[in-house]
């Protein structure tokens, strides 16, 4: 995609890190141009105007010029900052582990209007504390879906058979759902569980609000998608491991 | 430029490539400069003296040649009261303000969960072992107000609690010399919260 040499859009800041004395390199994702890695100058400076605008986590208004090797922030203005969300440990973990699977998924240059809608909806919904897991868990399923890595939730990748509730089986390495039969030694997924996939998948936002899942069927997407998404990056996302620190190490001896 | 240089010149070039901030042609340029600089050996002892004798107070974290560091020996220094920094840079930053009299810890960086770089990458283990010793009161969490800054804080906040010490961290609000017409809306918030009466 050919980018006009001084454009202005809105953008929502994946991750930042420094760079030279003060400057930081920036990576947006914006819905027209898809994800960028910009250049903010002086950004680091206590007194830098852009600085507390381009922090991870912004729905910002951005004007980009075109520089000798990337483009460069020339004007910023902050729309959203999901100040709740940034208050509390755990839901800051999990929304900045949306923001590195959208950065390490999504192929830069490329249109993003889907994935940037449903990271933004997620974020809002990460910031009023609404069931922040299921909204993890169906952008997870965009995600992969969006960049070619979608998993099979109908239909048995080995015979073709439609799984119903009986469940079945979830195989990274074959790409999703296996049948009991050709599932032998794949992770058992139950019928509960399916049928929440595919709920994940097709409701709109809306119905998805009106959703709740037992916590065993929310334990078991979270592990299989996990185990899907570690296959498809060759490894886990970074943020995870501290979000699992948090979960479940304990901080202090006796402390959980 | 590399080819054409002599073997050791191309080789000094490539040693300052490593530092953070140095190009290509800033690294021409400094190696060119050392070359042709009388002092330049001065420099090369510094560096090695440096590399030699400098290490972590075994207190505070900070970097020094001495153990304890002359800021953890000061026996002027308020000792009930921790202030916790990323860096030692931060150490002379608040020094220089002049209104801090307490200890203080570095944690020689900040939690980064999308780099990977976790507790267990940072001095919070020594920071724990100091504070069970029973005399510190007060932590002044002083990591950077950025989104790390802010999720170390929250992290310590969460291990350091059951200690029952009183955990702050300092007001945020405007730099001097700022426009309120360019702070971003968290800043903003902040320091509407925190205002205070005059």
């Amino acid at each position: 995609m050919t980018l006009p040499r001084l454009f202005k859009t809105e953008a929502l800041v994946l991750r930042h890190r420094p760079l030279a004395e003060a400057d930081r390199l920036v990576t947006l994702l914006t819905p027209r141009y898809g994800k960028l890695e910009v250049k903010a100058k002086g950004v680091r400076r206590a007194k830098s105007r852009m600085g507390g605008h381009l922090q991870p986590l912004t729905r910002v208004l951005v004007q980009l010029a075109q520089g000798r090797t990337r483009y460069v922030v020339a004007g910023c203005q902050a729309l959203e900052g999901f100040p709740s969300l940034r208050a509390d440990l755990d839901r800051l973990t999990l929304a900045l582990y949306l923001c590195e699977l959208a950065d390490r998924l999504l192929v830069p240059g490329v249109e993003a209007q889907m994935p940037y809608a449903y990271l933004l909806e997620s974020l809002r919904h990460l910031e009023e504390g609404r069931k922040p897991n299921l909204w993890a868990r169906r952008l997870e399923l965009a995600l992969l879906r969006y960049s070619g890595y979608g998993p099979e939730l109908q239909r048995c990748l080995a015979c073709g058979r439609s799984l119903g509730p009986e469940g079945g089986a979830f195989s990274p390495l074959a790409g999703g759902l296996l049948c009991l039969p050709c599932g032998q030694g794949a992770a058992p997924i139950s019928g509960p569980a399916l049928r929440a996939l595919s709920l994940l998948e097709d409701a709109s936002a809306a119905e998805l609000a009106r959703l709740d899942f037992p916590p065993s069927v929310e334990h078991e997407l979270e592990a299989h998608l996990r185990a899907y998404i570690v296959h498809v990056l060759e490894g886990q996302a970074n943020t995870l491991d501290f979000l699992d620190k948090l979960r479940h190490v304990p901080l202090i001896s006796g402390q959980r | 430029m590399q080819e054409v240089a002599a073997g050791p010149l191309a080789r000094l070039v490539q040693e300052l490539l490593r530092f953070p901030g140095i190009g290509p042609k800033t690294a021409q340029r400094l190696a060119y400069f050392i070359i042709r600089d009388p002092e330049a050996s001065s420099l090369a002892e510094a560096i090695l003296e440096a590399k030699e004798r400098i290490i972590f107070c075994s207190q505070c974290q900070n970097l020094t040649d001495v153990d304890p560091c002359p800021l953890c020996a000061d026996p002027r220094r308020d000792r009930s009261l921790i202030c916790v920094v990323e860096d030692p840079l931060d150490v002379l930053a608040i020094e220089r303000s002049g209104r801090y009299r307490g200890l203080y810890h570095v944690l020689h960086g900040v939690l980064s969960p999308m780099d990977g770089i976790g507790p267990e990458d940072l001095k919070m283990e020594q920071l724990l072992a100091r504070l069970r010793g029973g005399s510190v009161k007060e932590v002044i969490i002083a990591t950077n107000p950025s989104l790390e800054g802010e999720a170390t804080a929250m992290y310590l906040a969460r291990l350091l609690r059951p200690l029952g010490i009183r955990i702050t961290r300092p007001a945020r609000g405007l730099p001097m010399g700022a426009d309120i017409q360019y702070a971003d809306e968290v800043t903003l918030a902040r320091a509407i919260e925190g205002r205070q009466e005059l």
